[in-house]
């Protein structure tokens, strides 16, 4: 693929920490990547890697303590107000529960219109019929369900109700909070196949978060992996499942259960529990679970590098790969 | 049959709400044998929660309906009294949940909730409850069980809790587990983690097993047999291999199809499931799955099909129009 | 798109909320009754209900005076309904200043939190802890001489701690939603999500509070009156007949019995009426 060269999206060394001194919480530290126009980039991780942290902070929900932020090369992290407000109709956020997304109160056309109507920048007919078009491009008829109140919808229709409403501004990019985690899985598929489509429909960059290592990959042109607040490895969806580099990377992939009868069964399983973000281990973060580990990941920190063509992981000892002598 | 720890035989529940009967469960039937692990698999609204507890017993009669028999050892637990199901939980069956934060009990050290069991149910003595609550714990892999047995639930991450309630439910040694959903909602290294500890036990206690889940990817090489449930009836059932390969089902090849396989290649379009589970309050006097199968004829509309055996031994289905045999699922 | 279709085979019917009830229209049309007999008292055919007619005294019901007359000769009748004015605007009046300054300051507090939300709901945890009616006693003793307005304004400021308190735990329960993150991220004003979003999730709870409150206060001004707090003689209230027929219990009950009644029925059905409607907007309660 063709890269431009300005990412839409540039994130420089951002830092998320909770609370103050001893009893502070490093839940994203230092983690730099970028996302391109037109890609979607795969986030995944188990609970506490910091990766739904990360999205909410790229959204401004939550303060990043550090860092930078570019959506198409202007910095966002400073901005407040009315510059900020202006700068979050480029980019928008789908959650991860569909019902707590959607105002009970209210009907589905008016919380689809919501974005159109705070920004007055479309108004009568031709408001409604925006409005019409989207809901029937993700799969609800407006005529017989647009007046309907959003507690009488089921999980997976919500979640259209909401991609919807994230589409009425045309933003650039969409960051997607496991949005298809409490989703059954026959509706799943509907929604991963929607957001495919509306993606090649809207032009739009994704950034999706999940857990789910198989619909990480069906989505994802490339994949960040994510361990306790760091990016461990990032490079394209493919070659990172098909060889990945850094030994978190293989164990998660390893730990995957498939559908699949024949498929190997791993017996090498990781062993123990991440251990607790307020205290992370010095050097490395997976040290204290990794097989592999040494004394120089204890001190120093490993940074992102490029080991294969557009593939960086953040190991002194990545595998399947030659080693540089330091 | 008389040696399968577990027969049902035409189990169904049918809840009584104020918008009518609501079959949650209809005419389930099969068979569980000893040391043997069966695959319960559904998506929500399916039915397995409510055929699991119904089996256990736990499903309470005063708004739903119970028809059947189930025969857990002999003992015919339909229609049996509190007590006469009391004398079979933890000794004979004993059962885990989804949420371990739910199952343990917040405000009591979790050896203490061990204890419980052992002196109500096995009438140990308070030191010797004690030194077999911290064996389990080590058997189930918590560090440092002796430590850890003053612990509250709440001090434990999640897979660890999860393994507080394995010990728990395996106090008194049953010979059969119920399993609902026991990983969902865990990391996937804790996952693997937990089901390969429960492979372990089962081995080791020689016990079954019945797990039950949405997850495919759960059953595919942990069971030996599987049953797959829509609008609470089974539609097919048999040997996992068999189901997975072989499957004549539409509804289970569609279920295998629709999700993302982590050996896929990235964008692989997934063949999604048209429509939405069915209303159980209104359902239809034919085959459920009738408004979303790409196969369905007239007849599949209008009258249910009944369990019918396919080519391999122990391999049924429920179908009017059943996917060839040699189709099967096609690996990307 | 062709694998998308949206179910319409099954087309729902559109949610039958529970229907009110008869007691509920009951409730709220004697409400009405009350609420238009203080509105339109002076025009209404009464009796005067401060002329003293003692050929009349203690007298039991008759057709001349419907529920009879207390111990001055005035007609018990005439004097309830001019009493629930002063029962009705206290109330109202009261609940009209506790939410009017409560509920905003308890909205913005939850939804602000930060430094707003900790000083003022330290200040008013503060006040809460101190007993409101000892505060309104002190009040109402001292500040001479009485009126109406006082009373109401006084009752008022003292309900605005237990409204904050109230509409801010409704409001910080839902100001954490995800719709709200949602809204402020599509760029919608602060002003803009807490009418659009958060009132219409509030003004259930609110408005069944606000009922109960009333309640409260015109319960209040009748223990007030009791202890002389309440609005001058010869003015009536429910409070103040109730009072004044301590004295002549054996020999007037219908004294005792009247005004009672018609303060214990206004009380209850202001209750019923702000239960039932709490379980009818509460979207999130089971119908099993």
């Amino acid at each position: 693929m063709v890269e431009p060269t300005t990412p839409l999206l540039k994130v420089d060394n951002l830092t998320v920490t909770f609370g103050k001194g001893r009893h502070a919480v490093s839940a994203v530290a230092d983690v730099s990547f970028e996302i391109y126009e037109g890609e979607t980039l795969g986030l995944v991780g188990e609970s506490g890697c910091g990766k739904s942290t990360t999205g909410k902070a790229l959204m401004k929900i939550i303060e990043p303590s550090g860092g930078s932020i570019e959506l198409e090369g202007v910095d966002i992290t400073q901005q407040r107000g009315r510059t900020l407000r202006n700068s979050r109709t480029r980019m928008q956020m789908i959650f991860q529960d569909p019902i707590s997304s959607l105002n009970p109160r209210r009907r589905v056309k008016d919380i689809v219109a919501e974005p159109l109507d705070c920004w007055k920048s479309v108004t009568g007919v031709e408001r409604d019929v925006l409005i019409s078009d989207l809901l029937t491009k993700v799969g609800i008829d407006p005529a017989v369900y647009g007046n309907r109140y959003a507690r009488q919808f089921s999980g997976g229709q919500c979640q259209r109700i909401s991609i919807a409403r994230s589409l009425a501004m045309r933003p650039k990019m969409l960051i997607c909070d496991e949005m298809v985690s409490a989703l059954d899985v026959s509706v799943q598929a509907q929604i991963l196949n929607l957001l495919e489509d509306l993606k090649q429909e809207y032009g739009l960059t994704l950034l999706f978060i999940a857990h789910d290592l198989a619909v990480v990959k069906n989505v994802s042109d490339r994949v960040a992996v994510m361990y306790l607040g760091r990016i461990c490895e990032i490079g394209p969806a493919d070659s990172l499942y098909d060889a990945p580099a850094h030994p978190y990377t293989k164990f998660l992939l390893g730990a995957a259960l498939e559908a699949d009868p024949d498929s190997p069964m791993h017996a090498d399983v990781l062993e123990g529990e991440p251990p607790s973000p307020m205290n992370p281990p010095s050097g490395c973060r997976f040290r204290t679970r990794c097989p592999f580990a040494s004394e120089r990941c204890a001190s120093e920190e490993p940074q992102l590098r490029e080991v294969a063509a557009d593939h960086r992981v953040a190991c002194h000892f990545p595998l399947n790969v030659d080693q540089d002598e330091h | 049959m008389s040696g399968a720890l577990l027969v049902v035989r035409d189990l169904a529940t049918t809840f009584n709400t104020s918008a009518g009967p609501l079959p949650a469960v209809g005419g389930v039937s099969f068979d569980l044998n000893k040391n043997e692990t069966l695959g319960i698999v559904g998506e929500s609204g399916s039915g397995k929660t409510v055929l699991a507890r119904t089996i256990m017993g736990l499903q309470s009669r005063t708004n739903a309906t119970i028809t059947g028999s189930v025969q857990l050892n002999g003992v015919e637990t339909v229609g049996a009294t509190e007590d006469e199901m009391r004398r079979l939980w933890s000794t004979e069956v004993a059962m885990i949940f989804q949420d371990p934060m739910t199952s343990l009990n917040p405000v009591m050290r979790i050896g203490k909730q061990i204890d419980e069991t052992l002196r109500v149910r096995l009438a140990m003595s308070r030191s010797d409850a004690r030194a077999r609550a911290i064996e389990l714990l080590e058997m189930v892999g918590i560090p440092s069980p002796a430590q850890r047995y003053n612990a509250y639930p709440g001090q434990l991450s999640g897979g660890m809790r999860q393994r507080v309630v394995i010990a728990t439910a395996l106090a008194c040694s049953p010979k059969l587990l119920m399993a609902d959903e026991p990983t969902t909602g865990l990391d996937v290294t804790i996952q693997a983690q937990i089901l390969n500890l429960l492979d372990g036990l089962k081995e080791r206690l020689h016990m079954s097993v019945v797990l039950i889940t949405h997850d495919l990817g759960v059953v595919a090489t942990r069971t030996s047999r599987i049953i797959v449930m829509y609008a609470g009836r089974v539609v097919e059932m048999g040997n996992t291999r068999d189901v997975f390969t072989n499957h004549r089902m539409p509804y289970t090849r569609a279920l295998l199809e629709s999700s993302p396989k982590v050996a896929s290649p990235s964008h692989t379009r997934l063949t999604a499931i048209a429509g939405r589970p069915p209303n159980l309050l209104r359902l239809s006097d034919g085959c459920a799955f009738a408004p979303r199968c790409a196969f369905a004829s007239d007849r599949c509309h209008q009258e249910r099909p009944e369990l019918q055996p396919s080519a391999e031994s122990g391999h049924s289905f429920a179908c009017w129009n059943p996917l060839d045999p040699t189709e099967g699922l096609s690996r990307g | 798109m062709s694998d998308l279709i949206e179910e319409t085979l099954l087309v729902e019917r559109p949610e039958k909320s529970e229907p009110l009830g008869a007691l509920f229209w009951f409730c709220v049309g004697w409400l009405a009754l009350n609420v238009l007999g203080a509105i339109f008292a002076n025009v209404l055919p009464l009796q005067d209900p401060l002329y003293q007619n003692y050929s009349f005294i203690n007298a039991g019901p008759s057709l001349h005076h419907w529920l009879g007359t207390d111990d001055l000769g005035r007609d018990i009748f005439s004097r309830i309904v001019f009493g629930s004015r002063v029962s009705i605007a206290v109330g109202v009046g009261a609940m009209i200043i506790g939410f009017g300054i409560g509920a905003p300051l308890g909205m913005l507090a939850a939804y602000r939190r930060g430094r707003f939300d900790l000083i003022l709901t330290t200040l008013m945890y503060v006040f809460l802890a101190f007993p409101a009616i000892i505060a309104v006693i002190a009040v109402l003793s001292f500040w001479t001489p009485r009126a109406l307005l006082k009373i109401i304004l006084v009752i008022g400021l003292a309900s605005v701690p237990i409204v904050y308190r109230v509409i801010r735990t409704a409001t910080m329960a839902i100001a954490t939603k995800d719709y709200i993150v949602a809204a402020k991220v599509q760029g919608a004003t602060d002003r803009r999500i807490l009418v659009k979003e958060l009132l219409p999730n509030i003004a259930p709870i609110a408005v069944s509070f606000l009922l109960i409150g009333i309640a409260t206060v015109v319960t209040l001004e009748g223990a007030l009156a009791f202890l002389g707090l309440s609005v001058n003689p010869p003015t009536p209230s429910w409070g103040n007949m109730i009072n004044e027929s301590r004295t002549v219990m054996s020999q007037n009950p219908w004294l005792v019995l009247f005004p009672s009644l018609a303060l214990c029925l206004f009380l209850l059905c202001l209750n019923f009426i702000g239960d039932r409607l709490r379980s009818h907007f509460d979207v999130t309660e089971v119908k099993l």
